[in-house]
């Protein structure tokens, strides 16, 4: 069988394929590098990109401390998803929200999608798809650039005080970008298991997740070492949260989590820290705040992979 | 065979097959890691009994199927024609712009088996044998839907140039 161009096509036709073939998305190197991370936090793979250069920034900054304890953490859960889980992607999809209930950072590509689709996408979307791209569209579109940008992009969070957001609050919450969702924890903290957790942040926490990010500490860096190595700090700490919750250490899971907010106010994997947050506070006792995030994170990602196992906190 | 290889050498491959499977690029993140994730649970499985570009192949389509079907749910649009913006076609200045939105309207139109097995051999430019090793199916069934996908390409481009005939007469048509 011969190409359509020799066979038929008129110039019309041929015109579009030829488009067409010219069309196709070229993914950038750094789009390489961040879904391996996100794989990496996913699926527990030991250092991000070690032995191939993929995320060489972030592979420079793991010990094998972490790594293993990211392995530890991520790959337990992977391995009981394995069993029941079929080949289709909802399963993935049920696999990965597994991953992150049961302790992993499932959908880490969410907040990759923003940080490496670049353009934004062709928006080619009806009116009747309103709702979807409202609550899809800001994780996809400024995620990665950081919670001022993300909160100006989405209608829901737009109407939030940016004042509201002060960096310096320790809030696991601030990981979802948005002054409301600070706002929700932030209104309830000074009461319930929330306010008790963060006050049970012991120093080796703090210091913990200062090492995470140590390797960013370098003036000399150049940006995308230094978003390799923030990606990176922020799959370990997760990491290390997810293991605290589930060995049963919620109040150290939260502590966990706010210091990586405090420390990265423009979080990466802010969809998987909110999402870790919103168990963890379930955890700790503070239903109400995690009623209330878990809420608002299903209303704004309803299609996020997280979003299933966030919705176990409202049942 | 080791995943973080597989990765590094069809990362490429696979993230622009599922684009020419219409998954957005504001998507394509998402859809490129679901694919891996299941390379990652199947790899001791897999064991080399096909090739490595056939079996992702097969995991880029069920991926894009389920998008698609999940969008279809949520009666969102992937990027099917008939959700489109058609402003954007009639205010496109770039004429190419404007084709290239139709082309996309009218790819989308196309059931995915036979768009993947159009993007395979009229964009890619592989052999239909090729296409049937890439796919895993019969030759027979490469042309067969080869020539339902032309023949549904070019009654959808007849449809919206019916529809939208002034503005291809005005500048999308060459």
């Amino acid at each position: 069988m011969r190409h359509w161009p020799q066979d038929g096509a008129s110039d019309l036709e041929q015109e579009l394929l030829e488009l067409m073939r010219e069309d196709t998305p070229e993914p950038s190197e750094e789009a390489r590098e961040q879904v391996f991370a996100a794989l990496s936090a996913n699926l527990g793979l030991a250092a991000a990109g070690g032995s191939t250069g993929l995320g060489a920034g972030a592979a420079k900054a793991t010990t094998a401390a972490k790594a293993t304890a990211a392995a530890k953490a991520a790959g337990t859960a992977v391995t009981g998803t394995q069993a029941a889980a079929g080949v289709g992607s909802g399963v993935i999809k049920l696999a990965l929200v597994g991953l992150v209930l049961g302790g992993a950072t499932a959908g880490v590509g969410h907040f990759v999608s923003s940080a490496t689709s670049g353009s934004g996408g062709e928006e080619q979307r009806s009116a009747s798809s309103s709702q979807s791209k409202s609550a899809q569209g800001p994780a996809h579109q400024v995620l990665p650039q950081g919670n001022a940008p993300r909160a100006a992009a989405d209608p829901e969070l737009g109407s939030a005080e940016p004042g509201r957001a002060e960096p310096g609050r320790a809030e696991p919450g601030s990981a979802l970008p948005t002054a409301t969702g600070r706002e929700v924890l932030g209104r309830d903290s000074t009461s319930g298991g929330a306010a008790g957790a963060e006050a049970a942040v012991t120093p080796d926490v703090a210091s913990s997740v200062a090492r995470f990010g140590e390797a960013e500490s370098g003036s000399a860096r150049s940006p995308a070492a230094s978003a390799a190595s923030q990606l990176e700090a922020e799959r370990a700490a997760l990491a290390q949260a997810r293991q605290a919750l589930q060995s049963g250490n919620a109040p150290r899971a939260l502590g966990l989590l706010t210091q990586l907010s405090q420390r990265y106010p423009k979080l990466k994997l802010s969809q998987e820290h909110e999402a870790l947050s919103i168990r963890a506070l379930a955890a700790s006792g503070a239903r109400s705040q995690a009623v209330a995030r878990a809420q608002r994170f299903v209303a704004l990602y309803p299609n996020s992979p997280l979003t299933p196992g966030v919705r176990e906190v409202l049942r | 065979m080791n995943f973080e290889r597989i990765y590094q050498q069809h990362f490429r491959q696979v993230w622009r097959f599922l684009a020419r499977l219409g998954v957005p690029e504001r998507d394509l993140p998402d859809a490129v890691q679901d694919v891996f994730v299941v390379v990652h649970r199947k790899l001791e499985e897999f064991e080399a009994r096909s090739r490595v570009d056939t079996w992702l192949y097969g995991i880029c389509m069920r991926v894009a199927s389920d998008r698609r079907r999940r969008a279809s749910q949520r009666f969102e649009s992937l990027d099917h024609p008939d959700q489109t913006d058609s402003d954007a076609l009639d205010e496109a200045g770039d004429e190419r712009l404007g084709l290239k939105a139709l082309a996309q309207r009218i790819l989308a139109s196309l059931p995915l088996e036979q768009r993947a097995v159009f993007v395979c051999f009229e964009l890619e430019g592989l052999s239909s044998q090729e296409v049937a090793e890439r796919l895993s199916i019969p030759l027979g069934t490469v042309h067969s839907r080869l020539r339902l996908a032309r023949a549904g390409f070019r009654k959808e481009l007849a449809r919206l140039r019916a529809r939208e005939g002034a503005w291809l007469r005005a500048g999308g048509q060459s």
